[in-house]
């Protein structure tokens, strides 16, 4: 890896390193200190002439790797999206292992704009003039660059002195393995930190394990939003973050009124449930609602439904095998209405699975894809392919587990131990990391991240453009509620019908 | 010889059952002690995984019982075990304060399966629906359920203060209490719990298989108008012998939210619908020692395959079906125990006097 | 109607204005038959004459068009099958229906209740197992005896029922004349132990050893009832069915 060079700041990360190694760097060499220089070298030999003893290396065992569990889906009906997690947090930890960590650390809240209107130079020539007429207009310009080196070095392999040993058995998609296992890295290998789930039924099948034994555990997947938990952390997109920005657009571009097709279960209902609330805020309505059961994929009925009601644009929340489809078969049937969705393409690559035209019109709203073109991306996409080149796509949710595993070397650096309790107070003192997506920052009221979010359009020919991005989008959502996992340390998930506002619009019937 | 006096010990060593006699029952009183010692020596883990796999022995047993002893197959044991776990999340998620909500919840639980199970035999026995459409009509009914449940995701979906969850699934699931020690997943009192249940189960099955009632079961398997034509009112019984094999799985349902507090749909999915049919299929239906040492075979071997090597999981899993359809139709144990047994005629005067 | 010597007279079985009809074809035409305590009663008649509608209708797997079944003095005509078994009336049919893979001794446990409740029973039991000689056979599986000792199995498993009324269907279809002979004399025995029997048999040699009684069915209908001299020596009776056979 022949990453450019970042300077090294121990401010950055907030902890200095304990490696003998580096001390010897940083040590003085004026007079008076050339007695303790000579003793420091004498004791620094000593101890490493020690250590270089196999029988007193094995003796101690001084630097027992620390236990990163990672239960994700290599079999089973997600096991598309397991693996491509399960890579990203390989590569991670690999970078980890060596040296290298995400840029970023314990800072005010980041996400200043990349674009912004930039005010002009004062005037040093004939200023009486320039400010009577009222001065120069202002232009959009960049302010702040984004760096296209997202790795710094960490000063040290590993963390704390100490490798990151990953521990991945396969639940095979299965709801009681997630279980099983999960009591396994705890009780068994006992792990420092669970990494785990893809789908909402997974997470939530093990959160009450990891609460009944004050396990770390970080879930890494867009769903639905609510969870406010002490002990999880959220890494990947929530409706607040990508519902509304793909309505807002869509509905600048293509008008107002809307037609949803929802998959029938929590994460179709839920994401139908934010777009009837938005759509009035946001001048807009939405004229029909469908929820198509997970085992449907035969979609000539809400065709044609589609085709009468005439909306100006779809909103798509369809998931799984069964329900991808829908988009050949409209496209035979000649609908050419647009769509906005939260989930497709970006994270199960519809757009390289099938053919040309099917995902034209297609719009998504995307904490990360593949397709992104900042510099960093390249570098990420470039060391990711280095180490995985038969991944079929980079999706969403790998960059998640990514940055997720970074997260949590940088906490527990910043914690200066593994101690759950202590990690969990670091993760919630303010962290953000320069993510390849751009910068990211962890919320500490609602243990949720922020999303640099862009909007992906697909094309006739399946390529994708970013229109438009949104780079800084709190998880407002919860703290409306008044979560705040500091002060109130709680366990559940919330539904937008706890919600008052929401609670305003009722479902319609069945389309 | 004539025992009467020892009549029990007749009925146990009946001929419905595999194992008899006195080396048998000294092996099975051995393993069972060691299993009410392994406390002693095993890790927390350990003990917790091993009442994961053994919470299933219950559903297991009932199957046979069902299947293997009065002949009618059934795909929905999973759908009693997943309504026996929703029902004693709903009742004790709003019995929280109550000192023994929790059992309460249990008993309703059962009582729930039960009494489904009881109004669908009513309409499939009674009605006189064919044998072979039975096993469809449950498999139906668990994708039913499986499907509505899947869709209660919003906040009108609740009993009391406890919501359905919809594909998300019912979470934190109180654990079984007495007074104040708590069955949870990782605890000693569940793992005694769970082979408590399933010794109790398995013996008290043994005695009904045996028994004269249990007889007339198998007559009704073997020919159903002769069974009637002897004075059983054989719809009744198919009725009582569907509603226990449905109670165990209520059974094992209660343990298994008890050791994970949660359940959701997809415990009633096809997968799950299978499982038993496979435990018991491969171990041999017509014995319940076959199925409850199946049961905790493959469920073990699930869960070392998940373990060591995920993606090749359901391939072996597949090959041990079709090896043991090709090569061992009664089942695997039940055909070993038979070439073992026939080697050693003379273990057959160590059985009691069975005529009557 | 001639009476056996040993029944009281006390009516057992009292079927009046029986109707059964499948298609258009009328299997049982207004039939009356009465039967008394300790009676053994054998039915006759040439093929399609009714009597094995008219064993169905008795044991409850036929419903009568018209018509009512009294037994011991109760109305049976809506009782399920199960219910008249235990009530007391039982049938042997005559294609053997035995559980072919459960041993002799699970064959009678089934039919037979409780094994120890009732003694005399269990006596009455053993005694007609070694009379026919099936004592020694508890552990073969059914399915592997030997026909005739399928059929006697059949027996036994009707008696095991503790039946007030034996329905005998072709008995001894099958067997040697040696067999039909073993098979007479217990039907007999039986009968002396006050067990009211009615058979419906071909085998005239049967007919001859153990009837004190028959009773000839033609067309749905009673044709004439009587002692077996009686019959023999009916020209009619002759003509329709010791003709026809």
């Amino acid at each position: 890896m022949n990453a450019k060079q970042c300077d090294y700041e121990a401010g950055s990360t907030g902890q200095l390193n304990s490696n003998p190694g580096s001390e010897v760097e940083h040590l003085e060499t004026d007079g008076e200190s050339r007695r303790s220089f000579l003793k420091k070298m004498i004791v620094a030999s000593a101890a490493t002439a020690v250590t270089g003893f196999p029988y007193t290396r094995a003796q101690a065992a001084e630097n027992p790797s620390i236990k990163f569990g990672l239960l994700e889906d290599r079999s089973g009906n997600f096991a598309i999206f397991g693996i491509n997690k399960w890579h990203g947090t390989q590569l991670a930890l690999k970078e980890i292992n060596e040296g290298w960590t995400l840029e970023g650390g314990v800072q005010g809240p980041g996400g200043p704009g990349v674009f912004a209107k930039v005010a002009p130079k004062p005037p040093t020539e004939n200023i009486k003039e320039i400010v009577n007429r009222g001065g120069d207009e202002t232009k959009d310009d960049t302010v702040w660059n984004e760096e296209d080196e997202y790795l710094v070095k960490s000063g040290e392999n590993g963390v704390l002195g100490r490798q990151l040993e990953l521990i991945s058995p396969d639940p095979e998609s299965d709801n009681s393995q997630f279980q099983s296992l999960a009591r396994r890295l705890i009780l068994e290998d006992k792990v420092d930190v669970i990494m785990a789930g893809f789908a909402s039924a997974e997470r939530e099948a093990i959160r009450p394990i990891m609460d009944q034994n004050k396990m770390l555990y970080f879930y890494n997947n867009q769903y639905e939003g609510g969870v406010a938990d002490k002990y999880t952390f959220c890494t990947g997109a929530i409706p607040e973050q990508q519902i509304v920005p793909v309505m807002q657009y869509m509905i600048k571009n293509f008008g107002p009124k809307i037609y949803t097709l929802a998959a029938d279960y929590n994460f179709g209902q839920l994401s139908a449930a934010w777009t009837r609330a938005m759509a009035p805020i946001l001048s807009a309505e939405v004229i029909g609602e469908e929820f198509i059961p997970l085992s449907v994929s035969q979609f000539a009925s809400s065709i044609s439904r589609i085709q009468e009601a005439k909306p100006d644009w779809l909103m798509m929340y369809i998931t799984g095998q069964n329900h991808s489809n829908y988009y050949p078969q409209a496209d035979a049937a000649g609908v050419k209405i647009p769509m906005g969705s939260s989930i497709n393409i970006a994270q199960g690559y519809e757009h390289r699975r099938f053919k040309a035209p099917a995902l034209a019109r297609f719009h998504v709203t995307a904490s990360y894809m593949e397709e992104i073109p900042t510099p960093r991306n390249r570098k990420f996409v470039e060391r990711w392919r280095k180490m995985f080149p038969d991944e079929p796509y980079m999706a969403m949710e790998g960059h998640s587990a990514y940055v997720a595993t970074h997260l949590y070397a940088k906490a527990v650096r910043l914690a200066g131990t593994t101690d759950k309790e202590t990690v969990i107070k670091a993760l919630e003192s303010g962290i953000g990391v320069e993510a390849p997506s751009g910068w990211v920052f962890m919320d500490p009221a609602t243990h949720h991240l922020s999303q640099y979010i862009r909007l992906a359009s697909c094309n006739e020919q399946h390529d994708i453009s970013f229109v438009t991005e949104w780079p800084y989008i709190e998880p407002w959502w919860t703290r409306r509620l008044g979560v705040n996992l500091v002060r109130h340390p709680e366990s559940k998930q919330y539904i937008p019908d706890e919600d008052p506002f929401f609670k305003m619009f009722k479902k319609k019937g069945k389309g | 010889m004539e025992r009467e006096d020892k009549r029990w010990w007749q009925v146990l060593n009946g001929p419905q059952e595999l194992g008899r006699g006195r080396v048998f029952w000294c092996l099975f009183t051995f393993a069972a002690l060691g299993l009410l010692a392994y406390p002693f020596v095993g890790s927390v883990f350990a003990l917790s995984n091993f009442a994961n796999f053994c919470l299933y022995v219950p559903m297991g047993l009932g199957l046979a019982l069902l299947w293997g002893y009065s002949g009618v197959l059934s795909f929905g044991q999973s759908a009693f075990f997943a309504i026996a776990g929703y029902v004693y999340g709903i009742i004790s998620g709003n019995l929280l304060d109550m000192p023994g909500g929790t059992l309460l919840a249990a008993a309703g639980a059962i009582a729930a399966s039960a009494a489904i199970a009881a109004a669908f035999g009513y309409f499939v026995f009674y009605g006189q629906v064919s044998g072979w459409i039975i096993p469809l009509l449950l498999l139906v009914l668990s994708l039913i359920l499986e499907t509505f449940m899947a869709q209660t995701a919003g906040y009108q979906w609740r009993v009391g203060s406890v919501l359905l969850g919809g594909y998300n699934g019912m979470t934190n699931i109180p654990s079984l209490q007495i007074g104040s020690s708590i069955f949870g997943g990782a605890s000693i009192g569940f793992y005694y719990l769970v082979v408590s249940a399933m010794l109790i189960t398995y013996l008290g099955l043994r005695l009904l298989v045996n028994s004269h009632y249990g007889h007339v079961v198998t007559g009704i398997r073997d020919d159903v108008e002769r069974t009637r034509m002897l004075g059983y009112n054989v719809n009744l019984m198919q009725i009582q012998v569907f509603v226990v094999a449905a109670a165990l799985a209520g059974l094992s349902g209660v343990l298994y939210v008890s050791w994970g507090n949660y359940i959701n749909p997809s415990s009633m999915g096809l997968l799950p619908a299978t499982l038993p049919v496979i435990w018991t299929a491969v171990g041999g239906r017509s014995s319940l020692l076959a199925v409850l040492l199946s049961t905790v075979t493959l469920r073990w071997l699930a869960d070392s395959l998940a373990v060591k090597g995920g993606e090749y999981a359901f391939l072996i899993m597949g090959i041990l079906l079709l090896v043991t359809m090709l090569f061992f139709p009664a089942g695997i144990v039940v055909t070993l125990a038979r070439h073992w047994l026939q080697r050693k005629p003379e273990r057959r005067d160590l059985k009691k006097n069975r005529a009557p | 109607m001639p009476t056996p010597s040993e029944s009281d007279g006390v009516v057992v079985l009292h079927a009046e204005n029986l109707t059964k009809s499948f298609g258009g074809i009328r299997a049982v035409d207004h039939l009356n038959l009465t039967l008394a305590r300790s009676e053994l009663r054998c039915l006759i008649g040439p093929n399609g004459a009714g009597k094995s509608t008219l064993f169905g209708l008795l044991s409850g797997l036929h419903r009568p068009d018209t018509g009512r079944i009294l037994f011991k003095g109760e109305d049976i005509t809506n009782l399920q099958p199960f219910q008249r078994v235990r009530k007391g009336l039982c049938q042997k049919f005559q294609t053997t229906r035995i559980y072919r893979s459960l041993t002799v001794a699970q064959n009678l446990l089934i039919a037979g209740g409780t094994h120890t409740s009732n003694r005399k029973k269990n006596e009455k039991l053993s005694w007609a197992l070694s009379t026919l000689g099936l004592d020694s056979e508890h552990e073969v599986s059914a399915g592997k005896l030997s026909h005739s000792h399928q059929q006697w199995l059949e027996i036994c498993l009707a008696l095991a029922t503790e039946p007030d009324l034996l329905l005998l269907d072709e008995p001894t279809a099958g067997m040697t004349p040696e067999e039909t002979a073993l098979t007479a004399q217990f039907v007999v025995n039986l009968n002396r132990q006050a067990l009211t029997v009615l058979v419906v048999e071909h085998d005239m040699a049967f007919v001859r050893y153990i009837a004190q009684s028959v009773t000839v069915l033609h067309y749905g209908r009673i044709f004439t009832e009587g002692s077996l001299d009686e019959i023999e020596s009916n020209q009619e009776v002759r003509r329709i069915y010791l003709g026809e056979s």
